[in-house]
């Protein structure tokens, strides 16, 4: 335990702080470079110059009394990048901008909304943030300058957030009398559309839609977006108006198509910021290899406790980003034992993170503004753009699964001007193996896509059922990319709708919003009873997870303490456990079976070997193997009978060719551990290349199981599916199979650059859990099943 | 690969969680109801003893009937006689609803309306299907009623409804200010029209037959069928319960089967005379006089309305006739009000008299209200009549009757009175300085 330095005041002594506290790992990182070590600690250090300021004069036409409420805050010109903005949307030009943290995002949609207002107190905007929190912060930006621009003469500018915690007897007033309304798309999902006729003054004069944070609405929760927008539109419509979309996005490859698929209309793109910037260093440290044999490095935690100290010593502030709720919760432990102050002492370290009530967490961005509060640890909670101030360092405790986010993260640490810098810690997962030991594919390559599917079918349809209720379809409507008169056909056999007159008239009792939820695939969860002292909640899994970790007899971990499930009541969603104290961890056997319904693209005879289209998949889990710890024996195991979940969705899949597998000079079981090695990576490389969630994706892979391999030796041709783990598929498949060829190069990579002996996690697997072939085989595939080009390399 | 019409079947049955309808409804489809044809129309509002309301100019298709019924001034409804429903212009309408003191004409035409949806959420894919008005002609109560049977039938319904809201100088709802009126806003705000309803004045029955009827302080159930039991004596036979009315509609408007629909009718009609015949009851008992009232409840409903209009001698009376009630928890409340109402007024001793009536002989565990009575006593011999020693007699009586959060606050009073009570002893000429609470 130590105490903390006083905080630097000046630049010039926080410069010269980092610059010590960088010095060690600079030094490590030029000796291992002298040296051309094999596994670096530190992988790479990369310093990105200062860059000054660009300026652009304000708009001609801008209404006096904004430009004098804008200059009295001390802006007397715009950064390019802003002027640019808000030039296109003051001429009614849908614009989205790419804004790095700190570029002042929020003059390019407050300058032409209020322009708008000034000059027709009609006018109405609507903004959009994906969190409350991020409204609120927006809210008190707002209320600030509608004040100034009163003071000038303005009049009455209403600004009001309207979300889950507006009260009720509040909701009617903002209806009249708010000029912007501040909100979030679930609660334009259940709360706005459905009673459009009480927002008709909103609508009749909307003429700017502001989404922020854009690059969030990618996946499932885009999908959902892009249908709510469709229907806005629709609504917009009836009312008269065509309103203008402002959006801003952090670094992604496509902004502008993700803008445009999103809303349906073409955009126009800001993409380069005149915001000025200071120093900043971006360092790749990864933990030493602690059992070569096994490939376990040292555990990332502890490197990350270790990095963080160091800055923590030198009096500089920093952000440390976690990557789940419980591995925040363990770095903020760590971090407060080695900084408790003296009993009573405000706390220099919090932790942050969803689950915490506002009201903590308004103080503790505070506590970070005011500096009071000198470590913060947190999950991606603070990853957007919430006013936390600029701090010095960003230590991030594990990739954070796309290039988008952790530019994102690394931009918290970071002024206008001087030092700052950014530690990325790689954990023992292959997508951080990969980072770490390529980093110029981090630095160089462009950031990732990000993909949505608004007529992923499953989603289209709940949609298409709050829109009938919203307005009727007429016989010639259309709405997304499928034939919406076949779609309400369908629903009019179950009741929904009803051909009257011209028009698809509603009947159905229900409140259709109310069914779809926006955020997850589905709000279902299992709860986890501890019966150890009495009946105790201690935890939650969702639904699709649950059989796997919370079968019967599995041991389940909450923060190092072992439990094991006594008895799993799936229709109640309950999980019994009792606290136990044993050598081992389970880990759970689930038989997928994949069933290609159709396939999209891809020849069956050329190369590559690899399709795209829609599957049939069964999983279940069926057993499961208790595994020593430390040594991971498998000590044996046990046979389970639970329900099999299905679903219809889309999958990439690569066919390994009989003539390959027989190419390759190993017998049946090592050519088996080897495709099942292959599929293990390239399953870790495909989020890194889609920009997704781990979870997003399923792996299955077929023709590979014992019994199968020895009655048809020879003959078989396994496949490996990567299918979107989401009903009715969220579009990840085309885009996978378009990039094959990178899918193979990287994994490539990745294998061939791992330096453990014959498979490690952050390559084909644990050993223990493939053959001691595995690696080899693998490599020897990939490099079969490359370009000819590319398979000398 | 299935082809999409059966993959999206797949996927809206697996959503499902019950039928919406019985499996072959659909295959005996008669006559579409939606549909423009005029003949098929008027067959269904003959079959309802109605007609097909005329389309706006320019539209050949209506699909709204109008439906009238008279209910002759002889005609009885449970034990009130129709005629006996008109209201007097003298009525004291303003007693119950503060904001009709300054119309003058509200009795000249006294709509009555109440509405049949297709959902309670009162988003925009909810309709009025059937809306319902009731008014006195010179010989009978006549209901007219409103009946889409196709969405094209709305804005012919809302400018009909329109109409007679025109002439109107009072519409009277039962919870129309939270359901009803609110939901036609939004229908006429759906098809951009302003909202006639906006400037007429509106008497929601709902507040004051809760406050007049309900049996417990904490019952908010007051449903219209109730009180025409209680209130009316009139008991309804084959009623079409209240849940199953959309999927009635539903039904109507698949089959055209005007028998489905006939039952709806026939509830809003019932809804709309009982609500005239409990209106005139509730307005007929102001005029006469709480001595009049034959339920205590109705006397304590009436004092509340005499103290919200300042008329707190006859709030008094009326109190004071409730707390004559055998019912125990009635008669608590009854005297609760009066001798807070006295407190008001400053007439301590009177109050704690009323007090007194509560906790005297009330039996053990004593109810919330007694326990306040035990406390107002305490707080009177301490601060009032400066007798130590019966407030401290009533606070132990308190202190016997409570747990948890309540105790604290007695054990303070007890402690200081003990204080108070050493001083006393003491210093006699001190212990009036001492009062402090």
């Amino acid at each position: 335990m130590s105490s903390l330095p006083v905080l630097p005041v000046d630049a010039r002594s926080k410069d010269e702080s980092l610059t010590q506290a960088l010095s060690r790992m600079l030094s490590e990182h030029d000796r291992a470079l002298r040296a051309s070590e094999d596994d670096p600690h530190v992988t790479a250090v990369r310093r990105l110059d200062a860059i000054e300021a660009q300026y652009a004069p304000f708009p001609d036409s801008l209404d006096p009394r904004l430009l004098k409420a804008i200059t009295s805050r001390g802006i007397s010109q715009l950064y390019t990048h802003q002027a640019e903005a808000v030039g296109h949307a003051m001429a009614g030009r849908n614009v989205v901008t790419i804004t790095p943290t700190a570029s002042g995002k929020t003059l390019c949609y407050n300058v032409p909304v209020m322009d708008a207002i000034l000059k027709d107190s009609s006018t109405r905007a609507l903004y959009l943030f994906p969190t409350k929190a991020l409204a609120q912060d927006q809210l008190a930006e707002l209320h600030q300058l509608a004040e100034l621009i009163g003071v000038e003469g303005g009049g009455d500018i209403g600004v009001f957030t309207y979300d889950g915690d507006t009260p009720q007897d509040a909701r009617r007033a903002i209806r009249g009398r708010a000029h912007v309304v501040l909100s979030n798309p679930d609660m334009v999902h259940s709360g706005i559309l459905p009673h459009h006729p009480r927002w008709a003054k909103l609508f009749e004069n909307l003429k700017y839609v502001i989404i922020d944070e854009l690059h969030v609405y990618r996946g499932v929760f885009g999908s959902h977006l892009g249908n709510i927008l469709r229907r806005l539109d629709r609504v917009c419509r009836h009312y008269g108006s065509s309103p203008t979309f402002i959006c801003s996005s952090a670094t992604i490859a496509n902004p502008r198509d993700l803008a445009e698929r999103l809303t349906g209309a073409p955009f126009e793109l800001v993409e380069k910021s005149g915001a000025p910037r200071g120093e900043k260093y971006f360092i790749f440290v990864n933990p030493p290899v602690v059992n070569e044999q096994l490939g376990i490095r040292r555990s990332y935690l502890a490197e990350t406790r270790r990095v963080a100290i160091e800055f923590l010593k030198r009096g500089l502030q920093i952000i440390v980003f976690a990557q789940s709720r419980l591995s925040t919760e363990i770095l903020t432990t760590y971090m407060k034992d080695a900084f408790a102050g003296p009993p009573g002492a405000a706390d220099v370290v919090r932790g942050y993170r969803g689950g915490y009530l506002p009201l903590r967490r308004r103080e503790i961005e505070r506590g970070l503004r005011s500096g009071e509060v000198r470590c913060v640890v947190s999950t991606s909670a603070l990853e957007l753009g919430i006013d936390i101030g600029a701090l010095d360092v960003a230590v991030m405790a594990g990739y954070p699964g796309s290039i988008a986010a952790t530019w994102q993260r690394a931009g918290r640490a970071g002024r206008r001007s001087g030092r700052s810098a950014a530690v990325l810690v790689a954990s023992s997962a292959p997508i951080d193996q990969f980072v770490a030991r390529n980093p110029d594919y981090f630095f160089d390559a462009s950031p990732e896509h990000a993909l949505v599917n608004p007529d992923n079918l499953h989603i289209l349809l709940d949609h298409v059922k709050c829109a009938a209720f919203e307005l009727p379809f007429t016989f010639t409507s259309t709405f997304g990319a499928f034939n919406v008169q076949e779609m309400l056909s369908i629903l009019s056999e179950e009741g929904f709708v009803q051909k009257a007159g011209e028009q698809w008239q509603w009947t159905h009792e229900s409140y259709p919003a109310d069914a779809v939820s926006l955020r997850s695939v589905s709000s279902d969860n299992f709860i986890i009873v501890d019966l150890t002292n009495g009946e105790r909640v201690i935890g939650e899994t969702d639904l699709t997870s649950g059989p796997s970790v919370l079968h019967e007899k599995a041991i389940y971990i909450v923060e190092g303490q072992l439990y094991q499930v006594e008895r799993l009541d799936f229709d109640g969603r309950k999980a019994f456990v009792r606290a136990v104290e044993c050598d081992y961890y389970t880990d759970a056997i689930d038989y997928t079976k994949v069933t290609i319904l159709d396939v999209i693209s891809g020849d069956v005879v050329s190369l590559p070997p690899a399709h795209h289209g829609e599957v049939h998949v069964v999983s279940r889990v069926v057993g499961f193997k208790k595994i020593k710890f430390y040594t991971n024996e498998n000590i044996g195991s046990g046979e389970l009978d639970l329900p099999e979940q299905q679903m219809h969705t889309s999958s990439y899949w690569l066919t390994v060719p009989r003539e390959t597998m027989d190419a390759l000079p190993h017998g049946i079981a090592d050519r088996r551990d080897g495709v099942l090695g292959l599929a293990f990576a390239m399953r870790n490389v495909a989020p890194l290349l889609l920009m997704c969630d781990s979870h997003d994706l399923g792996l299955s892979v077929d023709g590979v199981t014992a019994d199968e391999a020895a009655r048809t030796v020879g003959t078989v041709e396994p496949t490996i599916f990567i299918y979107d783990n989401y009903p009715g598929g969220i579009g990840f498949s085309e885009p996978l199979h378009s990039m094959h060829d990178d899918l193979v190069a990287k994994t490539r990579e990745l294998i061939d650059g791992c330096p453990c002996r014959s498979g490690c996690p952050s390559c084909v697997g644990p050993e223990g859990n493939t053959g001691p072939l595995a690696k080899t085989v693998a490599s020897h595939l990939l490099k079969l099943l490359s370009p000819p080009e590319m398979q000398s390399a | 690969m299935k082809d999409l019409a059966s993959r999206l079947r797949a996927i809206v049955r697996d959503q499902r969680r019950e039928p919406t309808m019985e499996p072959g409804e659909t295959a005996g489809m008669a006559v579409s109801p939606g549909s423009t044809d005029l003949d098929a129309q008027a067959a269904i509002a003959a079959a309802l003893g109605g007609a097909v309301v005329a389309a706006p100019e320019g539209r050949h298709d209506s699909a709204c009937l109008v439906i009238d019924r008279d209910y002759d001034d002889a005609r009885y409804h449970g034990r009130r006689q129709v005629d006996a429903c008109r209201v007097s212009p003298q009525a004291p309408v303003a007693l119950f609803e503060p904001r009709l003191a300054a119309v003058s004409d509200w009795a000249r035409r006294m709509v009555f309306f109440d509405i049949e949806t297709t959902g309670l959420s009162g988003g925009a894919g909810t309709v009025a299907f059937l809306v319902g008005c009731g008014w006195f002609e010179a010989e009978a109560f006549r209901v007219r009623q409103w009946l889409m049977t196709g969405p094209a039938g709305e804005r012919v319904l809302l400018d009909a409804l329109a109409r007679t809201f025109d002439d109107a100088s009072l519409l009277v709802t039962f919870n129309g200010r939270t359901f009803d009126v609110p939901f036609m806003e939004m229908r006429w705000a759906f098809h951009r029209q302003g909202s006639p309803v906006e400037e007429l004045p509106h008497f929601d029955m709902l507040p004051a037959a809760r406050r007049l009827w309900s049996r417990r302080e904490d019952d908010t159930s007051c449903s219209l069928t109730a009180l025409e039991r209680s209130v009316l004596g009139f008991h309804r036979v084959g009623d079409v319960p209240g849940f199953e009315i959309p999927a009635r509609y539903f039904h109507f408007l698949r089959t055209g089967d005007p028998a489905v629909i006939e039952g709806v009718l026939e509830h809003n009609r019932l809804d709309l005379v009982s609500l005239a015949a409990v209106t005139a009851h509730a307005l007929r008992m102001a005029e006469d006089g709480p001595q009049w009232c034959r339920e205590p409840s109705e006397q304590l409903g009436l004092g509340h309305f005499y103290e919200r209009q300042g008329d707190f001698e006859r709030a008094l009376d009326a109190y004071a006739l409730a707390g004559a009630a055998d019912d125990r928890d009635l008669r608590g409340r009854a005297l609760e009000r009066q001798a807070l109402l006295l407190r008001r007024q400053q007439r301590f001793d009177e109050a704690a008299a009323t007090w007194l009536r509560l906790v005297e002989g009330a039996a053990r565990p004593f109810s919330g209200i007694e326990r306040r009575a035990a406390e107002a006593l305490a707080i009177h011999h301490e601060h009032r009549a400066g007798d130590l020693g019966e407030a401290r007699r009533y606070a132990e009586v308190v202190r016997g009757q409570v747990t948890g959060r309540h105790v604290a606050g007695v054990e303070h009073r007890l402690g200081r009175l003990a204080r108070k009570q050493e001083k006393q002893k003491g210093d006699p000429l001190v212990a009036p300085l001492l009062d402090s609470d």
